[in-house]
């Protein structure tokens, strides 16, 4: 037989034997089936017709195939058995066989040789026919076909090719068509096929049984494998299209304006894309894997959101904390619910709003808002007691040189007159930002502070304060002068206050740049140290809000307030801490006062 | 508050006082007259811009806040009557309103005390003469 690679179809007519189950004496014949049933029909018909004939035939099967063909042979009234105990009639498991000549699950060629050679010449020899015949069937190719090993039966094809120089058989594969379902299985069944002598198309072709009609099949299946191309074509630029959206979609997510993440069940954040990031300033091996807890400042917040969550909650404008890379904090506002299939929850959606800025800006309105408002009363107030004041004070004027009065009576109206000045000064002092002058003018801190403590010498005597004046400079700033007399009237009067049994006062005044990080403003630094009792950590955010006082009947609740409107007047700052060392505790005001890059007064 | 010694000597002039606070403008014009000045009084704006209309007055004295008609458009008034006379705008707040400047020719907080509007006083008319 004729081993050569040929080609398909190109010379032969593409009918070339409509018998095409009848047996032929050589090639090497494939044969393609879409049902056992046909298979098993060409097959009985070679295996009976060789063997009627006194020809040998082997066939190399699955079981269930070798099973119908004995069935097959049996229903058709043929004696195999007989056949068999001739010698002319060989049946072998196509697995087992292969075994036999692979090395590594890859055919090797002295051991083909070998097993298939040598039962190809028993059976051979065994023939009884004029022409010795021997048809061969096998399927040992197509289960390794069915093993996705192409190039192990491609070589198996070509084996089986050399030993037909050696030997005379015909031989006949076969393949089930549904094993070439794949677009990329084209290829190898071209290589399959060119192995063969001869391929026999599945049934739906060969039952057909006039040319006429097979005319038409073929022009039919063109016609399929033009439209299944056009649709893999088509397919194809979906794809393309599908991916290119798909790619849109991650990239919208990515830069969106909101921070968006994934969360597993494990609490464990699955993906987050930049915005998120960015906001957070992690990279994403330092953000995504973690457990979400960790990056929440309020873990019974994170506990409580989870909760929600778990209760299949929607959760909708949830105010957070997170924390940062660099320690500082994020106000956010989450809105977050969880995907759930078949009852599991399978990951939490997370919607991440920063509102940090936005709230500072409510906070600073809200003080804003809150002062105006304080303003406002304080003027009022201040003109419901100015007005019966003047008069007050005008009538102890009179009275004091008034010719009706003795020496005593006078006396009395001085005292009185003199304590109206006292009045009038506490409550210019408490509600108001008085100025003297039009204008500000340069002031000497170090002139005014020396006032100051002149004014409280008698209550600094009288309370057993020492007082550590270190004043290292005139301290000239452009401002309001009774202004900066009110600061430090206030924080003096507070520092007195806060030791009423003794201890030490220390007044700081230097030159130096403030202490903000992003500034490098000069300016002069005064710094306000007091040994009293401190002030409780529960107040420190609101020592500097209206009427809030802790002295009862003492205070106004004013002072702070005040001096630090007329901070914010000049620029400066204002801020305080507390500290205890060696058992002494310390509060110190700190004040700044800039001395350049003003804006306007 | 003004370092100047406290005005002894009798002054003299004819000032009027415009408010409608009576105890307080009663006072204030005893508080005035025994500096030496002469007093005349009107309980609003509107009266007191009549008085002013009928004699010469050397000096006008005008609370700001006034129930019909405040300080400063009693001052603009006036001083469209005859803008040689000196006014003094007295206010009960402890602040000036900003649109204050440029209406009278002292603005003065009541809580400063009679020594400062006398000194004020003796100011503007010293200047006038």
């Amino acid at each position: 037989m004729s081993t050569a690679n040929r080609p398909i179809s190109n010379n032969a007519p593409l009918v070339s034997n409509p018998k095409w189950h009848d047996h032929k004496s050589h090639g090497h014949v494939v044969q393609l089936y879409t049902e056992d049933r046909s298979l098993i029909d060409g097959l009985s018909r070679l295996v009976g017709t060789a063997l009627i004939g006194g020809d040998s035939a082997i066939v190399i099967a699955t079981k269930p195939h070798r099973e119908e063909l004995a069935q097959r042979l049996r229903t058709r009234g043929f004696d195999s058995l007989a056949a068999s105990l001739q010698g002319r009639y060989h049946v072998l498991d196509a697995a087992e066989t292969l075994a036999k000549f692979s090395v590594d699950g890859w055919p090797d060629a002295a051991l083909f040789c070998d097993q298939i050679g040598g039962l190809i010449s028993r059976a051979q020899a065994a023939s009884e026919g004029a022409t010795s015949h021997v048809v061969a069937f096998g399927e040992m190719v197509s289960l390794l076909w069915a093993q996705r090993k192409p190039e192990a039966a491609i070589r198996l094809e070509q084996l089986w090719n050399e030993l037909a120089k050696t030997h005379t058989f015909s031989l006949r594969c076969a393949y089930p068509l549904a094993g070439f379902g794949g677009e990329e299985d084209t290829e190898p069944f071209l290589r399959i096929c060119a192995e063969h002598s001869e391929v026999i198309p599945s049934e739906s072709y060969t039952d057909l049984t006039s040319e006429e009609e097979r005319l038409r099949n073929v022009s039919y299946l063109q016609q399929k494998a033009q439209a299944l191309e056009a649709e893999r074509a088509g397919r194809k630029d979906a794809q393309k299209s599908l991916q290119s959206r798909e790619s849109e979609l991650a990239d919208i997510l990515e830069n969106a304006l909101e921070g968006v993440q994934q969360v597993g069940p494990d609490q464990k954040v699955l993906w987050s894309n930049k915005t998120l990031l960015n906001l957070l300033g992690y990279s994403p091996e330092e953000y995504i894997g973690h457990p979400l807890a960790e990056f929440y400042v309020d873990k019974d917040l994170f506990n409580n959101y989870w909760a929600k969550l778990m209760r299949r909650v929607e959760v909708y404008d949830f105010p957070a904390e997170f924390r940062c890379k660099d320690g500082s904090v994020k106000q956010v506002v989450i809105h977050s619910n969880g995907l759930w299939e078949n009852g599991s929850f399978v990951h939490a959606r997370c919607f991440i709003r920063d509102v940090t800025e936005h709230k500072r800006l409510e906070q600073s309105l809200r003080v804003a808002e809150q002062q105006a408002a304080m303003g406002r009363m304080a003027a009022i107030i201040a003109h419901e007691i100015n007005n019966p004041l003047e008069t007050v004070t005008n009538v102890f004027y009179l009275l004091r040189d008034h010719p009706s009065l003795d020496d005593d009576a006078r006396e009395l109206a001085r005292i009185a007159n003199e304590e109206m000045t006292r009045m009038r000064h506490i409550a210019k002092q408490t509600l108001a930002f008085h100025r003297d002058s039009e204008s500000p003018v340069p002031v000497s801190l170090r002139t005014i502070m020396d006032d100051v403590l002149h004014a409280f010498r008698h209550q600094i005597q009288s309370q057993g304060i020492t007082v550590d004046r270190r004043i290292a400079t005139d301290g000239l700033v452009i401002a309001y002068p009774v202004e900066l007399r009110q600061i430090f009237i206030n924080l003096i009067a507070n520092a007195l206050q806060a030791m009423p049994e003794g201890g030490k006062l220390r007044i700081h005044l230097r030159e130096g740049s403030e202490w903000l990080k992003d500034s490098a403003r000069a300016g002069v630094r005064i710094n306000i140290t007091d040994t009293g009792a401190g002030i409780p950590l529960k107040h420190h955010h609101k020592i500097f809000q209206p009427f809030f006082t802790t002295k009862a009947d003492k205070g106004t609740g004013l002072g702070l307030w005040v001096s630090r409107g007329i901070l914010q007047k000049l620029e400066g700052t204002i801020k305080f801490r507390c500290s205890k060392a060696g058992g002494t505790a310390a509060t110190t005001f700190a004040v700044f006062i800039p001395t350049e890059g003003l804006s306007s007064l | 508050m003004s370092a100047e010694p406290h005005i002894s000597t009798a002054q003299s002039g004819l000032i009027l006082c415009i408010d409608d606070e009576s105890a307080g403008l009663a006072v204030r014009k005893r508080v005035l007259e025994s500096a030496g000045y002469r007093v005349e009084t009107a309980r609003s704006a509107q009266d007191g811009i009549r008085l002013f209309r009928s004699s010469d007055f050397d000096l006008v004295i005008c609370d700001y806040w006034m129930r019909s008609m405040n300080g400063i458009a009693a001052s603009r008034e006036i001083r469209r009557i005859n803008s040689s006379v000196p006014v003094i705008i007295l206010s009960g707040f402890s602040q000036l309103p900003d649109e204050s400047i440029g209406v009278a020719d002292r603005w003065i907080l009541k809580d400063e005390g009679p020594e400062f509007l006398l000194d004020a006083i003796h100011d503007l008319l010293k200047t006038r003469s």
